[in-house]
């Protein structure tokens, strides 16, 4: 059962520089249906758009982004809500309903206030904290669940390793059991071992509350560990998306089988190809097929129009001109 | 922990008083001016009698405060020895009162003065210029924003004279000066209390209308760097409560460079309030100090630059000591 | 010329500029005035402003609003003589200071912010008391130099530490430039941009002081400023008089000369600051 859908997204970035408009597409018509109980990735190079695609998934549009068509929907309550017509009641379903892991490198915790402090505030905006006693030993059961020492909570962010302070932003952010939890590069920026720790974490907290966790990453072999589907986005764009092992076993859009080759994998001494070239710029993206610059196979029809993501079985989709004439209007 | 907090601090408030207190040494021998002859001088012209024999001893004395017996190392040293125990000599224009007494009895009301207009005005206009940022595209606060760019520039005696000729000469609200009215012997009855308050609310309202324009500007900028902060999107993607963000999260955090700034400006802060006094004719130091400029009491006013360098430097390390209590960054490094 | 219609675009600019503008006419007419400022009955006393004096006259008959016009000029001399001087030993301590780092560095940022903390009027009334009277206009603005530059020094200090760690620097030393070519040749197009913009700050405070100074009468109260006049309409006690027009003109001017100087600066070190170069990029919302 599908949890959030997008039909037609298109969120850009408009800005007015010295007297001309310019508008970054950086979410350019997208369609995506995530189920429950599922890890959904979300991968492609930096600048592709794939940041900007979960901000407006999650409901997080400020100007300069606008969404300039199209819709996000959430089931709540068996029901399809459009989210950019809730208003202010997307603030209140944050954090119960869905919830936000940001970049590991980032200081999101308010800097001079203890740990515990950034729960009540983020706990006490949705419930009703008035029995602090229950819900102190709330949070430390919470803690002891992901494994972490609870005497963290009454440290200030600073005295925490990066690698603490991201498990930590990740118990914050799954204290109120989220039906949906979006998580924005969760584990880059950490080091080798953290990462490891972060992501083993997430896994964790999918399996035990069964929820659905939309994870965008650069990093394939995070996506290869974690991810249930996996969706590959380019120049603001999804070009295909399919279950994790039909993604490495049989990638079809060349950028994908790119983004594959230049895996490394144990034994294997080949020299490794990645696409040639610069992701494009988003405020004038090439014609037609917006790869077909970097591509190997580019054929005429690609410079002139959009191929439209078409399903090449009942899972897996993709949007090149390959496998499908089909284009987009 | 906290030493490598501390130690720098120290070192930089005995370099102050050093520094300043060099500046006050090096003055009169820089200038074409004999200060010591232009002070007899000065005695003479007001008529008091003095035998030769004074003068000479005078004029030993004065030498001696100004640095100008014995060998510049010497003059120094012995300049410091007298600074230490606050002797400035005796005042001229009150004669024979040591300018230590003079300082002392108006000491109190500038202290009152500053102290209050200070702090109230860092702590309103903080709050203010808080929420002026936070709420940056809202009409009032574009508003408020621009009459405080209007207000800031003007100087101390200006505001504080438009001060003046509007609320006490055409209004007649207040009083045209002094720290109480004459004749009245101060007592600790409500009526006394109110007196004060009266005299003193023009200087004060002048001084922090002043400091709160010049705070709500600085609050207003580093607001406006906290809001992208990204402890700050988090919460409102987190949907905290806008009451929490503004005052947790972006106040409190855009406070403590404020408290440094408050620090860095103390020395403009005290000469602002020597000005208003003197504009209000409050009995504090800045009165004091013009008296001193009008009669030439040189010893005055040397008593006078010497102990605001001690004052202020040491209002800056207090300061400096009770950061680490609002940043736990320096509390638990 | 493309920088200036930058800056015209932003509205604080343009009223600080438009007001600025009129007071340097002012300024300049002070080279056709009719009258020689510093003698007195020269007009009838105490006129109301009229048509033949505009500004009224004053107690010493004299006309306030060709008084105005050297008062403006002086003032103006003062505060650039400050800012030009107090640039030249902000420049040398911050790039001195910026550059050698290290102890050399720690020392002269103490006597720096030293300057920065001390309580200045208090020395600078000892130093013009001692002086009083001698004290040219040119000599006041030296004196003020001596005691402006600390901030901006801090400034230039650090834009230069940023500086000294690009690769430029590197590049510069390991191909063989000496150290004063690079300060000079490399760093200055960087730090010229700071100097403008607090140059104005520092005009605006030298004339402040000016103010002040003249108010407690330890300036030449012979040179007509903005300060010396409104020393005269209080010493005269032009309000309780009733000749309002004496004392206001000095004060509703300075004001005007105080708010647009501080609009032009905030515009210039807003234009100047790359984080709020951003901000310069108008949003467009639905």
């Amino acid at each position: 059962m599908e949890i959030i859908k997008a039909e037609n997204l298109k969120a850009y970035y408009l800005l007015d520089i010295g007297g001309k408009l310019h508008s970054v597409r950086a979410v350019d018509n997208i369609n995506i249906s995530i189920k429950e109980d599922e890890i959904y990735g979300i991968a492609g190079e930096s600048g592709c758009g794939k940041s900007t695609l979960i901000k407006t998934l999650y409901g997080m549009v400020e100007p300069p982004l606008n969404v300039v068509d199209g819709k996000v929907y959430y089931r709540i309550d068996n029901e399809y809500k459009n989210i950019f017509s809730m208003n202010g009641s997307l603030e209140s379903i944050r954090w119960n309903y869905i919830s936000y892991i940001p970049q590991g490198s980032m200081s999101v915790l308010n800097p001079v206030v203890k740990i515990i402090e950034s729960f009540w505030d983020f706990i006490g905006s949705h419930v009703d904290i008035s029995d602090k006693s229950t819900w102190r030993k709330n949070i430390e059961e919470h803690f002891a669940l992901l494994g972490l020492p609870t005497k963290v909570l009454d440290a200030y962010p600073h005295q925490l390793s990066g690698g603490m302070r991201q498990r930590v932003t990740i118990a914050l952010a799954t204290i109120l059991n989220p039906k949906i939890i979006v998580a924005d590069e969760p584990s880059t920026a950490l080091d080798v071992v953290a990462q490891r720790a972060v992501i083993q974490l997430l896994k964790e907290i999918q399996k035990s509350l069964k929820n659905t966790i939309i994870l965008v990453t650069h990093d394939m072999g995070v996506h290869a560990s974690i991810s249930d589907r996996i969706a590959i986005m380019y120049a603001g764009k999804i070009v295909e998306e399919a279950p994790t092992s039909e993604i490495f076993e049989n990638p079809l859009h060349p950028y994908t089988k790119y983004l594959i080759g230049a895996l490394p994998k144990i034994g294997d001494k080949s020299y490794k190809v990645s696409a040639p070239g610069a992701p494009p710029s988003l405020i004038n993206p090439p014609s037609g097929c917006r790869f077909h610059p970097r591509c190997s196979q580019a054929m005429e029809e690609c410079k002139v129009n959009v191929p439209e993501l078409i399903n090449v079985n009942s899972e897996h989709r993709v949007a090149c001109f390959l496998y499908s004439k089909e284009r987009e209007l | 922990m906290l030493k490598r907090y501390l130690i720098p601090r120290l070192i930089q408030y005995l370099l102050v008083i050093f520094v300043g207190v060099t500046i006050v040494f090096f003055v009169p021998r820089l200038t074409p001016v004999d200060p010591v002859q232009q002070m007899i001088n000065t005695i003479t012209r007001m008529g008091t009698y003095l035998d030769p024999k004074a003068v000479e001893k005078m004029t030993e004395t004065l030498k001696e405060l100004y640095g100008l017996k014995g060998n510049l190392f010497e003059q120094y040293l012995a300049f410091w020895g007298r600074l230490l125990k606050g002797d400035f000599g005796p005042s001229l224009f009150r004669f024979p009162i040591p300018v230590i007494k003079l300082i002392g009895d108006s000491l109190p009301w500038t202290l009152g003065l500053l102290t209050i207009s200070t702090f109230l005005s860092w702590f309103i206009g903080n709050i203010l210029g808080g929420i002026v940022g936070f709420y940056y595209d809202k009409r009032w606060a574009r508003v408020m924003e621009s009459i405080a760019m209007v207000i800031r520039p003007i100087p101390y005696y200006i505001f504080a004279l438009i001060t003046l000729i509007v609320f006490s000469y055409l209004l007649k609200w207040f009083p045209l000066g002094g720290g109480m009215p004459v004749g009245v012997v101060p007592s600790f009855s409500i009526k006394f209390i109110f007196e004060l308050f009266r005299y003193a609310f023009l200087p004060l309202i002048s001084m922090m209308v002043l400091g709160i324009a010049v705070t709500l500007q600085t609050m207003r900028l580093i607001v406006s760097n906290i809001v992208k902060e990204d402890f700050v999107t988090y919460a409102r993607a987190g949907g905290v409560k806008k009451k929490i963000i503004a005052f947790k999260y972006v106040i409190r955090n855009a406070m403590l460079p404020q408290v440094t700034n408050l620090a860095l400006s103390m020395g403009q802060i005290f000469s602002g309030a020597l000005i208003t006094e003197i504009v209000f004719s409050y009995p504090g130091m800045g009165t004091l100090l013009y008296n001193a400029i009008a009669t030439g009491d040189f010893n005055l006013i040397m008593g006078i630059a010497t102990i605001s360098i001690f004052g202020i430097s040491t209002f800056i390390l207090l300061i400096d000591l009770l950061y680490p209590l609002f940043d736990p960054r320096v509390r638990y490094r | 010329m493309g920088i200036f219609r930058d800056l015209l675009r932003d509205g604080k600019f343009r009223v600080g500029f438009i007001i600025i503008c009129l007071i340097l006419i002012l300024a300049l007419l002070s080279f056709v005035s009719p009258y020689d400022p510093t003698r007195w009955n020269v007009a009838p006393r105490d006129l109301p402003p009229s048509l033949q004096h505009i500004l009224g006259t004053n107690s010493q008959g004299q006309d306030v609003f060709w008084q105005l016009t050297f008062a403006i000029r002086n003032s103006l001399t003062i505060a650039i003589i400050a800012a030009f001087f107090s640039r030249i030993i902000a420049i040398i301590m911050g790039l001195v200071a910026g550059y050698r780092g290290g102890r050399l560095d720690r020392f002269l940022m103490g006597i720096n912010d030293s300057f920065l903390v001390l309580p200045l009027l208090p020395i600078l009334i000892l130093i013009s008391s001692l002086i009083k009277g001698r004290l040219s206009f040119v000599g006041l603005g030296l004196i003020l130099s001596v005691f402006g530059w600390s901030w901006d020094a801090r400034v230039i200090r650090s834009q230069i530490l940023s500086l000294r760690e690009r690769d430029f620097t590197y590049t510069a030393l390991l191909s063989g430039t000496s150290t004063i070519q690079l300060v000079f040749k490399e760093y200055f197009p960087f730090v010229i941009p700071i100097v403008f913009s607090t140059l104005i700050n520092n005009m605006s405070w030298a004339i402040g002081m000016e103010i002040t100074l003249a108010i407690l009468g330890l300036t030449n109260l012979e040179i007509p400023t903005l300060g010396t006049v409104l020393q005269w309409a209080i010493s005269y006690q032009a309000m309780l008089l009733g000749l309002w027009w004496w004392l206001l003109t000095p004060v509703v001017t300075s004001v005007l000369l105080f708010v647009s100087l501080y609009l032009l600066s905030v515009s210039i070190s807003e234009y100047l600051d790359p984080r709020t170069r951003i901000q310069r990029i108008r949003v467009i919302k639905e």
